[in-house]
């Protein structure tokens, strides 16, 4: 029998071929559509979860170094903190000169100087504009109970050709002028020793913020740059603090801040099916509860 | 029939094959997403147990502080201790770093923990680590020195004794090194009762007052010293001795450097620039000794009786248990620089040309607690989770 006069398939054939590889490619295309749906779905979640993770990190670094009853705390609300955030930490290799003619010198220094090291130098450079500076206050050698820090506000940084004395180990440095305050420290003779640190702080805020009505909400970060989303999206409620002090009780003294609970509720950032098989659309929320303990305040 | 179905070419390998591609895609795709979310919970866990690695190397540090090893690092950047990798006590990480003496008073301890998948260099892209600092100071003893010479029992001055409770910075000295604030002026003597005290014709009392009676003298206030006891002192001498006659000088070893393997070299007061000038050793005798030449610093304990004879000279603190006696003094000035408690006190000066068996020095007391004692994290703002600047990297490096 030749090719040409074979027989072909039938039409029940065709059909039945038909119908079963429309079942085939249906199941397909199910299996495919609810793969898609579950990669969406796994998407958001994960986007979800990696944004509670980074306000797990991130917030409670900042709130970490807090030294409340130095006056780090600007204001606090059930959802907003204003603190005085550090930035970076610097060495002195010629400290200011303290004292007047051998005596006590006045609580106000305008125009002091210090040299600071280049390295080791930890964070970002200072900036003019909106650091502030809390410079190590060692007073009397002869106890532990009067160390503080005296602030100072920078208004120049001089780098070209500065250097750190011989005596004090050499070495590029960088001259600050700055405005001191000793802040009710006795301002004597030796009582800031070379050597000590330097640390910089810039005012930053950390509260509920909706870039456009109506839109989503976000943890948002103001800055003297302005105001940005940090994390989210969460919900209209989606950022809330507790504040608490040594013994555990709440507290509304910002001064008397010994730990800091963060409560962070945020959603997905488009819709998914509320569980398999509904063909409900919601966002999906999780929350999150960090305790910070702040380990900077002064302990006697 | 059978023929043409055994020759025609179906589309089942094709089919098959469009099929596994499209359910390999399907499980890669979910795989890849599961994968990024189990190294983004991964990489958090880790972040999170390199930060409590690093923050206990912290206190692991604090807690084991060697005096002996720290205290006499050169002041940065001249020198700095590299403090080696090691497993955290409870095995869940390492941690190293370097610590760095700022002042005499004032130490940063920058350390870099990790957790122990990290820490094993096995994972992709290195791991996670923290880099946390603290600062430091020393824990100043609480002697509760409230004179030139505190005792229990009896006091006797006479030759030219002069106990001074005025502030005096040792001859030799630099003024920079020595504040000039707080409780520089003490009592000349601070007893119990001043019926035990005798003072000769040439001997005298000065200070403000030149004698405290203070009843809360007691056996106590020679042995226990804030929360440190005497025998915790002790235990952190880093010379032990036994009774007997010394003759202590400084000596340096050949390459010039002070010599501290040597148990009679009490530190260089006399030249504080001298090789062994910075060397402030805690000194324990366990018995009764004596002292005839030439000098020592630091703190000294005696379990029994002291006797000074001649120019000896010592500079910081000395607490004894039993008795001190001195006698000569030939050319120098003092004995002690600093302050000196003992139970019972028998002073006597001979020397014409002498004028001061015991002058209260601020100073020397501070320089000598403050090259001895162990550290405790400082009053406020000692802790920062440290960035470099340098290398680029912000918080998680």
């Amino acid at each position: 029998m030749s090719h040409l006069t074979r027989r072909g398939f039938s039409l029940v054939e065709l059909l039945i071929a038909m119908v079963l590889l429309a079942i085939v490619v249906a199941g397909l295309y199910r299996t495919l559509m609810t793969n898609q749906r579950v990669y969406q779905q796994q998407t958001q979640v994960i986007g979800l979860q990696q944004n509670m993770r980074a306000a797990a990190a991130i917030l409670p670094q900042e709130l970490r170094e807090l030294n409340s009853t130095g006056g780090d705390i600007y204001a606090m609300t059930a959802t907003s903190i204003t603190v005085r955030a550090h930035r970076w930490t610097a060495f002195m290799c010629t400290p200011p000169v303290t004292g007047l003619g051998g005596a006590v010198g006045p609580q106000q220094v305008p125009g002091a100087t210090m040299i600071l090291r280049v390295q080791p130098f930890f964070g970002r450079s200072i900036n003019v504009a909106i650091d502030s500076m809390f410079i190590r206050y060692e007073g009397d050698d002869g106890t532990r109970k009067d160390d503080g820090y005296v602030v100072g506000r920078p208004t120049l940084i001089q780098t070209a050709g500065v250097t750190c004395p011989v005596t004090a180990g050499g070495g590029a440095g960088q001259l600050v002028t700055m405005n001191l305050d000793f802040r009710g420290n006795l301002n004597f003779p030796t009582s800031i020793a070379n050597g000590d640190p330097v640390l910089g702080f810039e005012p930053v805020t950390y509260s509920l913020y909706q870039p456009t009505a109506g839109g989503d909400w976000y943890v948002g970060l103001t800055t003297s740059n302005g105001q940005q989303p940090l994390i989210g999206p969460v919900l209209s409620n989606g950022l809330a603090f507790a504040y608490y002090d040594s013994t555990g009780a709440v507290t509304a003294v910002p001064a008397r801040v010994a730990r800091v609970d963060i409560t962070l509720r945020a959603q997905t950032t488009q819709q998914i099916r509320a569980r398999s098989g509904s063909n409900s659309l919601v966002r999906m929320v999780d929350s999150v509860l960090t305790s910070v303990a702040l380990r900077n305040n002064r302990r006697f | 029939m059978e023929r043409v179905l055994r020759d025609e070419r179906g589309m089942a390998l094709a089919v098959a094959i469009f099929a596994l591609v499209v359910a390999g895609a399907l499980i890669a795709g979910a795989f890849f997403a599961g994968n990024q979310e189990q190294r983004l919970g991964q990489n958090t866990l880790r972040v999170q147990q390199s930060f409590g690695a690093g923050e206990e190397a912290l206190n692991e540090v604090v807690a084991n502080w060697n005096p002996a090893v720290y205290n006499v690092l050169k002041i940065y950047p001249a020198d700095s201790f590299i403090v080696p990798t090691t497993t955290t006590g409870g095995g869940t990480g390492q941690y190293g770093g370097v610590i760095r003496k700022l002042n005499n008073q004032v130490y940063q301890i920058d350390l870099t923990g990790r957790d122990k998948a990290s820490a094993s260099g096995a994972l992709f892209g290195g791991g996670a680590r923290q880099r946390i600092g603290e600062f430091v100071r020393i824990r100043l003893l609480e002697l509760g020195i409230g004179g030139a010479l505190t005792t229990q029992g009896s006091i006797k001055l006479s030759g030219n004794a002069y106990v001074d409770g005025t502030d005096h910075i040792p001859a030799g000295w630099s003024s920079a090194n020595c504040d000039t604030i707080g409780d520089t002026t003490k009592a000349g003597v601070r007893a119990p009762d001043s019926a035990v005290v005798q003072t000769g014709s040439g001997a005298h009392l000065s200070g403000n007052p030149p004698f405290l009676k203070d009843t809360t003298v007691s056996s106590s206030t020679f042995t226990q010293f804030g929360d440190m006891t005497y025998s915790d002192v002790a235990a952190m001498a880093t010379i032990q001795l036994p009774g007997g006659t010394y003759k202590t000088d400084p000596t340096t070893n050949a390459a010039g450097t002070c010599d501290e393997t040597n148990t009679t070299n009490w530190g260089d007061g006399m030249n504080p620039s001298a090789a062994c000038g910075s060397y402030y050793p805690i000194i324990h005798i366990t018995s009764s000794a004596t002292l005839n030449g030439d000098q020592g610093q630091g703190i000294l304990l005696v379990d029994g009786d002291l006797s000074i004879q001649g120019s000896y000279q010592f500079y910081g603190v000395v607490i004894v248990k039993g008795s001190l006696k001195t006698a000569g003094g030939g050319a120098t000035q003092a004995h002690f620089w600093g302050a000196v408690m003992a139970q019972n006190v028998d002073l006597t000066l001979n020397s014409l040309s002498g004028n001061a068996t015991l002058n209260y020095s601020k100073c020397a007391i501070t320089q000598a607690l403050d090259m001895t004692g162990v550290v405790a994290p400082d009053r406020s703002r000692n802790w920062s989770l440290l960035f470099s600047g340098f290398d680029g990297f912000w918080r998680f490096h």
